[in-house]
């Protein structure tokens, strides 16, 4: 999956849960407006019956705020300090709401129920993570200080100017940011893993996630700052919009804080826009791997793929055949429009790897974003009991009905019953049929698939050295 | 052709200053030996007297031609000709130096005391130091030799060839602490001075500076060198600052303290790598290249308290001239992107002061930028040459660089033109200049002129007052203390902030125009003299009388024996608002035989107001107390601030809501603003706005903690 497609396919799906990030935006809302409101009510019980605060109301004068605060601010500090703790229960709450996020940006539907069952659920192992990446960020904030600081104190003496100073700062929190942002992508794919693996082991997960991370920096971080970019976009133009609200009136004040609200409200779906988009590429990606892998080693997977694209080829000839012989017979359009239909579908599934087709969806399987026809066809090869759905089982029943061709004659009927066979039908029929075919593949098809395997861009892009990586298995095996 | 003329001129100085001293020396040595100044014939007294015009005659004359300004600005008592050579590997200045220091009292000294300044970097015992707490100032582990600052006199002689050298001892004035050597006693053994008369000293001295510290020393490649070679103190006579016995008046170097010199002329040429760039007091007279890689360069200061001189290969120089004066910058290559603000904030400066004041009469005024390591001695005055200092990235919100400008430069008005005791008066020249400082940021750049950065206002004159109102105990002494008196960390609130505050409430309560009145008075009378607080009083009360009659009182001792001599602190305070229906009298009366009832009913829809004020503090001020009533009429009440309480009664249509006292905030000295207000209806939309943005914050530090989750 490419990250456009994941940013757009994360934007897809989080824009369908607008309950979800109301959900999350009110939890920050309510720990929020907790201190605020009593900031405000201390505030107004401090100031009594001066009127030394009313000259703010046009703009911010420090002397009297200073003059305040030195003579009644007392009972002020008391509950500014009070953010402190704010911060801890919302770094728990937003550990809680993690579970349950992810879950509903997974099934891409909002449910209270399953959205705080998720949270539960998930609420210990990603509280785990959590103090592990603050371990980490830890250690990774004492590697970039500690040099630092040796390097400077050592420089110091030999610098001219505080500019040197201040650019080697400017480079080293830069630096620090930017490995910053790869621990939280880290994080945030440990997360999946966990969820997705029903993993339990959250040092696995953090492993298994940098790996995931590592392999594609170059394009996990490209989607990370894309969405990164368009928040500090939007950041700047709502500061210069809210530069333009002078807050002088009542109106103007209520505007304010609704914009404000909208604001925050906006940044906080931009997160989960950015959950939404980490988890399309991790899915399309690091499942694709372990397929990869898997096909790897059971060489059996690569004869299917081989067989795949065989019957792609085939069929497109049986298309053809087909297509004469109804005109020959002057059957109904009807006929030839579905064997046309049937040919695009068919190519399309034999050339391009990374076409996204119907979700496989079976009951264990519910975490599971969208897979590729690649992907499908893999776990087709695994699953005993996976349904398709009718489209893409009928492009496989045209498929090997038409290899069956090969063997005998291309006749009318066949056609009509792949038409009639708009059903659904058991993935054993399809092993079987597909094993049928394996058998009468020939070694020249073989090594013609072993060239196309090696020289098309049709497989996708896959880093092949994550196949030791395989153990992980299907998540859903 | 110009170098020519000035080693000319040099010379014949030089010859004359021979012949006229020799000729001084020996009308002295006739005058001594035939006792004129005691004989009690007529006219032996005449001969003296025309012997002593014509003595004065060839002075004045000697003076005005040998300098630039014809007519002296100032008494001249202490002049130098120094000539110093820099070596930056030792950061040791070799100097020799002519003194030629007047006695203008009438009192025969017998002794000299000089400021040995650089002592006070000689160890950690010295008074300096250990008024620091006796730790090292420095990075122990960078610490040398290197860093110590000290400074030799390795000879002293007159002019008649006497040797004084062995007839020295440090002194210790102020705290007997023997391990100080800020101050050397010079006793003068035959060579006695007379009233009158002009004492010529060749010296030599070696001075050591240290790495940067209190204003002095050198960073890296960069020296600021002040206070650097031996400064003959002021001898206050009988009659000026109050003295009434003749003394020296020559303290040791504290870590508070600054400093105080007699006016006068010097020549000062400086030896040192020929790649540095200099600035210094004074104007820049030649430069003169060396065959050893150094050069040697000339400076002339006229009417000076002082000199001090900077160097450095890295300066930027960037010129400019302004209301007459030759604007010199001399900026680290990293901040000259900033040198419009430098030079900006000095015009207004300039401009401001020659307005307000007087017109500056120097002709060049340096600005030093120091470099970052140099830091210690930014934000310091010389005369004509101040430390400024800034960083690279100040945002222009903060207002650091502009600030320190404009004050370093009223310094030389107060400080380098009023010579006050910067040891014993301190206030004199930091807190009028502080106050300055306040009229001309805030003037010039907005009620935000200190900070206007992310949202958070400040103007210079609420930082001044905040330094003192919110300080943990306003009243913990007097300003009048000598600068090394005071308690710990209540030396800049008492100096700059306090009598930048009050000089604030002095300018609102009389008026600005008085203001400016009294200040130009005693500018003008005191401008190269050494004015006390006292004169500074004296010319209050008299242009305030003048102005205003009795309207302050007889005079303004009142203000100045509680905001400057004394420790009280002012605040007012709205006790109580309240409205009552205005009833007729009731209850039962006797008429005639009878006794009736009357009902305490309302006169009509009439309120009795009332309003309660209190003097919270010792302070006593008049203040004005503004009422509205919910009609909108406003009344302004005035008060003498001298009980402890006001009532205030109304009798109106309309309730009383709001009570403000000092509503045009002319009570700068009221520490605590926020009980000078009462509203019976009050408007919380402003503790809502910030409320609103309170949240607004809070949730987005929420957000930013949610990438840690």
């Amino acid at each position: 999956m490419t990250i456009t497609t994941a940013f757009t396919r994360g934007f897809t799906v989080a824009a369908k849960t607008p309950k979800m990030v109301l959900l999350v935006y009110f939890f920050n809302f309510a720990l929020s407006a907790f201190v605020a409101l009593a900031f405000v009510d201390g505030m107004q019980n401090a100031a009594g019956n001066s009127m030394i605060l009313q000259s703010l109301l046009e703009k911010f004068h420090g002397g009297n705020v200073t003059d305040f605060l030195n003579n009644d601010g007392s009972v002020l500090k008391a509950y500014l300090s009070q953010v402190k703790w704010v911060l801890l229960m919302y770094w728990i709450a937003t550990i809680f709401l993690s579970g349950g996020i992810i879950k509903t940006l997974n099934k891409e539907k909002f449910n209270v129920g399953t959205f705080f069952g998720a949270t539960g659920y998930y609420f210990w192992r990603y509280l785990g993570l959590a103090v592990l990446m603050l371990v980490v960020h830890i250690i990774v904030l004492a590697i970039f200080i500690i040099p630092t600081s040796i390097i400077l104190e050592a420089q110091w003496p030999q610098m001219s100017s505080e500019r040197d100073l201040i650019y080697i700062i400017m480079g080293v929190a830069a630096g620090y940011l930017a490995v910053l942002g790869v621990i939280f992508m880290i994080a945030d794919y440990a997360k999946f893993y966990l969820m997705l693996y029903d993993s339990v082991n959250v040092f696995k997960a953090y492993w298994k996630a940098s790996g995931f991370v590592m392999r594609r920096l170059f394009r996990v971080y490209a989607l990370y700052l894309m969405i990164m970019l368009i928040s500090f976009i939007f950041v700047y133009l709502f500061i210069k919009l809210n530069e333009d609200i002078a807050m002088h009136t009542t109106a103007a004040i209520w505007l304010t804080f609704l914009v404000q609200q909208l604001f925050v409200f906006i940044r906080t779906w931009f997160r989960i826009w950015l959950y939404s988009s980490e988890l399309e590429l991790f899915a399309a990606n690091y499942i694709l791997d372990s397929k990869e892998a898997f096909a790897k080693e059971y060489f059996n997977d690569m004869e299917q793929k081989i067989v795949a694209n065989s019957i792609a080829e085939k069929s497109a000839k049986t298309n053809e055949q087909t297509t004469t012989a109804a005109a020959e017979t002057q059957t109904a359009s009807k006929t030839e429009t579905q064997q046309t239909t049937t040919k695009a579908e068919t190519k399309s599934t034999a050339q391009t790897e990374e076409k996204t087709v119907k979700t496989v969806t079976t009951e264990h399987t519910k975490y599971m974003p969208q897979v590729t026809t690649e992907e499908a066809l893999v776990e087709e090869l695994k699953q005993t009991e996976v349904k398709t759905e009718v489209k893409q089982t009928e492009v496989k029943q045209v498929e090997v009905k038409q290899i069956d061709l090969n063997k005998t004659e291309v006749n009318q009927t066949d056609v009509k019953q792949t038409e009639a066979s708009k059903t659904e039908v058991k993935q054993d029929a399809v092993v079987v049929e597909n094993t049928t075919t394996t058998e009468t593949a020939t070694d020249e098809m073989m090594q013609k698939m072993y060239e196309q395997e090696n020289s098309t861009t049709s497989v996708p892009d896959v880093d092949y050295d994550v196949y030791n990586d395989y153990d992980d298995g299907d998540p859903r095996g | 052709m110009q170098f020519i003329n000035v080693n000319v001129n040099i010379f014949l100085n030089r010859i004359y200053s021979t012949v006229y001293l020799t000729q001084r020396y020996y009308i002295w040595k006739y005058m001594r030996r035939l006792n004129l100044f005691t004989m009690k014939i007529p006219f032996n007294k005449l001969a003296a007297m025309l012997v002593c015009t014509l003595w004065c005659m060839q002075i004045a004359w000697a003076q005005t031609d040998n300098t630039t300004n014809k007519v002296p600005l100032s008494d001249r008592i202490a002049n130098y000709d120094i000539s110093a050579t820099y070596n930056p590997d030792t950061k040791i200045i070799d100097g020799q130096m002519t003194l030629s220091w007047k006695n203008t009292s009438n009192d025969t000294l017998y002794e000299m005391q000089f400021h040995t300044y650089l002592n006070a970097f000689k160890n950690t015992q010295t008074t300096f130091m250990k008024e620091r707490g006796g730790n090292m100032p420095w990075d122990k582990k960078t610490v040398s030799d290197l860093n110590w600052g000290w400074i030799d006199v390795l000879s002293i002689k007159t002019k008649n060839g006497l040797d004084l050298t062995d007839n020295t001892t440090y002194i210790q004035p102020d705290d007997k602490n023997e391990n100080d050597q800020t101050v050397l006693r010079l006793r003068m053994g035959a060579d006695t001075i007379f009233p009158g008369e002009t004492v010529v000293l060749e010296m030599t001295f070696k001075s050591k500076l240290p790495k940067v510290i209190a204003r002095s020393g050198w960073a890296d490649d960069y020296v600021l060198v002040a206070q650097w070679f031996p400064k003959v103190g002021v001898y206050e006579h009988s009659g000026i600052r109050n003295v009434w016995a003749g003394k020296w008046n020559c303290h040791q170097y504290h870590s508070n303290s600054e400093f105080y010199a007699d006016y006068g002329v010097y020549n000062v040429d400086i030896t040192l790598p020929e790649d540095y760039i200099t600035g210094a007091t004074g104007l820049f007279e030649k430069e003169r290249a060396n065959t050893n890689g150094t050069k040697t360069v000339y400076y002339k200061a006229e009417d000076v308290i002082d000199f001090a001189w900077t160097a450095s290969p890295r300066f930027r120089v960037i010129e400019d001239k302004h209301a007459g004066i030759l604007i010199r910058l001399l900026v680290q290559p990293e901040h000259a992107y900033q040198a419009d603000r430098y030079i900006g904030s000095l015009k207004i400066a300039i401009d401001y002061f020659n307005k307000y004041l007087g017109v500056f009469p120097y002709p060049s005024m340096t600005v030093v930028d120091p470099p970052i390591r140099g830091q210690a001695s930014g934000g310091m005055e010389y005369p004509m040459l101040i430390t400024a200092g800034t960083m690279w990235g100040m945002p222009e919100g903060i207002k650091m660089a502009e600030m320190v400008t404009i004050h370093e430069y009223g310094h030389n008005y107060f400080m380098a033109l009023l010579a006050t005791n910067e040891f014993e008066e301190a206030w004199m020249d930091e807190g009028m200049n502080s106050y300055y400082e306040t009229r001309i940021m805030d003037e010039n750049y907005g009620d935000a002129s200190f900070v206007d950065f992310m949202g958070f206002r400040m103007s210079d004159y609420d930082m001044q007052r905040g330094g003192y109102v919110y300080s943990s105990n306003p009243r913990i002494a007097e300003s009048t203390r000598n600068s090394w008196q005071f308690p710990a960390g209540s030396y800049g609130m008492l100096n700059y902030n306090k009598p930048a505050t009050w000089l604030n409430a002095l300018d609102r309560m009389i008026g600005r125009e008085t203001m400016d009145e009294l200040m130009k008075t005693y500018y003008d009378r005191f401008k190269f003299k050494h004015p006390t607080a006292k004169d500074f009083i004296a010319v209050a009360n008299e242009v305030v009388t003048k102005k205003h009659g009795d309207r302050f009182g007889k005079n303004l001792d009142w203000f100045f024996d509680q905001v400057l001599m004394g420790t009280h602190v002012c605040d007012y305070a709205v006790k109580q608002v309240y409205n009552r229906p205005l009833t007729q009298p009731g209850g039962m009366y006797d008429k005639k035989d009878t006794r009736i009832f009357v009902s305490p009913e309302q006169v009509g829809t009439k309120f009795k107001a009332t309003v309660e004020i209190q003097r919270v503090g010792d302070m006593q001020m008049p203040i004005e107390i503004m009422v509205i009533f919910e009609n909108g009429e406003e009344r302004l009440e005035k008060w003498d601030g001298l009980g402890t309480e006001l009532k205030l009664e109304f009798e109106t249509e309309t309730k009383l809501v709001s009570v403000i006292i000092d509503p045009d905030n002319k009570l700068t000295m009221d520490i605590n603003r926020s009980n000078n207000s009462f509203t019976l209806q009050q408007d919380h939309r402003a503790i809502w706005k910030y409320g609103v943005e309170f949240l607004f914050w809070l949730q987005n530090l929420l957000l930013v903690i949610v990438s840690f989750a």
